[in-house]
């Protein structure tokens, strides 16, 4: 579901990029305090909140070296603990949980039984100092697959939902801008991770928000075009918004992330979408 | 303009005999021959050149047979754009909900609610809708083209801080490209 919240590598600094990776490092060896069976969940999303968090409440991080299971021959940089490191990997966890929650309800997928009890007791350990968010979240997640399995034929009800899951994760000590940050960055992902999914979804026989848009364009080229541009467009404008937001910051990664990396994904991932639709689509 | 109905002082949906009979009472009353060399006489006359519109619009077939004429329209969609504006987006959507028309402005009137909660999506398939319906429409045509603007100068943004197009040059672009160059060389070049 995940992973579409990258920097755009080439554009980044040697330093940026050593920094970038410590960060990932860093929640990583974070969420190891909690438990193992998380790590296998982090991507690379939870470092652009960790980013924004970090420049929102101007936190002065510590780097150090250490080596891992994963990297054993050289050392790596990694941010040493603080309380925001914290959150970012709670929010990690709590995030991996709900997935898997939403794996086992919607393609009853037995493998995730297995993982989902064993997280279900971090869960208590970690919400604890924030029971009232976890329960708002839960309650959204709810929605979300009561939506989907309703068959809801609006992408913009189901990405705002969704918008405000990540609006609540990224919502630390409750601060409102941040959580416009994250409404609009879950706003993306979900459309962005819509599109990418669409071709397999049709195959599997399972539901995409953007069926009703898409189905019947299957003979109509034009028609497809419009739709795609229509598509093009608003995700371009959620983006011009955050990256709106995110230039306040006036960090260099940050804006990376927001005006080319999320650039480069959106187009990636249309382009793919463009050319594998009727190709992939003819015998169906 | 004021309501037709209300100008000629007959109740809504009255009967052609009636718009008819107040009307020329109501010429009878503002007829300038009365007001000569009256102060009045310039007001009166606005009234009854007022008064004449209305008559024509009301016995415009078109007005009479329909339930609700253009003005209730315009009334109605006073009443949504006063909502927006003072903030109430969810009793404006109910009200465009309830009332739904086939006229550019209510597509463009729903996209603004849209385009207010955020739904970006949505907000520019109804300003397209409402654009298409009337396209000489400043305000229509404006609404659809801010969005299509905003796309274009975060594209440019992007595009200005050095981004191309299709130069993901990862390990595995490298890999074809070699993977290419040795079966050309095998076959062809012969290098």
């Amino acid at each position: 579901m995940f992973g579409y919240v990258v920097p755009y590598k080439p554009e980044l600094k040697m330093r940026e990029y050593e920094y970038y990776n410590a960060v990932y490092c860093g929640v990583c060896l974070q969420t190891k305090k909690v438990g193992n069976l998380p790590r296998v969940f982090l991507n690379y999303d939870f470092v652009f909140l960790y980013l924004v968090l970090k420049e929102h409440f101007n936190v002065k991080d510590e780097l150090g070296k250490t080596r891992c299971f994963v990297h054993p021959i050289k050392k790596r940089l990694f941010i040493k603990s603080n309380e925001i490191l914290e959150y970012v990997s709670n929010q990690m966890i709590l995030l991996s949980f709900f997935k898997l929650y939403d794996n086992i309800l919607d393609e009853k997928n037995l493998l995730s039984y297995v993982p989902y009890n064993i997280l279900k007791l971090y869960i208590n350990k970690i919400t604890k100092s924030h029971r009232a968010t976890f329960e708002k979240i839960k309650e959204l997640f709810k929605r979300q697959i009561s939506l989907e399995k309703n068959g809801c034929e609006s992408i913009d009800e189901l990405a705002h939902n969704f918008g405000n899951i990540l609006g609540e994760i990224f919502a630390y000590n409750d601060q409102e801008f941040l959580r416009q940050i994250g409404y609009y960055t879950g706003v993306w992902v979900y459309i962005i991770d819509a599109i990418d999914d669409y071709i397999d979804d049709v195959k599997k026989k399972r539901y995409n928000c953007l069926k009703y848009h898409f189905e019947k364009c299957r003979q109509d080229k034009r028609l497809f075009e419009y739709e795609l541009s229509i598509l093009k467009i608003s995700l371009e404008n959620y983006l011009a918004i955050l990256s709106n937001y995110v230039k306040g910051y006036n960090n260099s990664i940050l804006n990376n992330i927001v005006q080319v990396g999320m650039y480069s994904k959106t187009q990636q991932v249309l382009e793919r979408f463009k050319t594998n639709f009727f190709k992939e689509l003819k015998e169906q | 303009m004021r309501d037709p109905y209300e100008v000629l002082g007959v109740r809504k949906g009255a009967s052609k005999e009636e718009i008819k009979k107040a009307y020329l009472e109501l010429v009878k009353k503002y007829h300038p021959d009365k007001f000569k060399d009256n102060p009045l006489r310039e007001l009166a006359e606005e009234k009854l050149k007022e008064i004449n519109e209305a008559y024509n619009i009301l016995m415009n077939d078109q007005y009479s047979n329909y339930e609700y004429s253009t003005y209730d329209q315009t009334s109605l969609y006073q009443q949504v754009r006063d909502l927006i504006m003072q903030g109430n987006i969810a009793q404006a959507e109910s009200i465009l909900n309830q009332n739904p028309r086939n006229d550019a402005e209510w597509f463009y009137l729903m996209g603004i609610i849209y385009q207010k909660r955020g739904w970006i999506n949505q907000a520019y398939r109804y300003f397209i809708e409402a654009y298409n319906r009337d396209p000489g429409n400043y305000e229509y045509r404006r609404a659809k083209e801010q969005f299509e603007m905003a796309s274009r100068n975060y594209e440019w943004s992007a595009y200005n801080r050095g981004y191309r197009r299709h130069n993901d040059c990862d390990i595995c672009t490298i890999c074809q490209i070699i993977a290419c160059w040795e079966c050309c060389c095998d076959n062809d070049i012969g290098c």
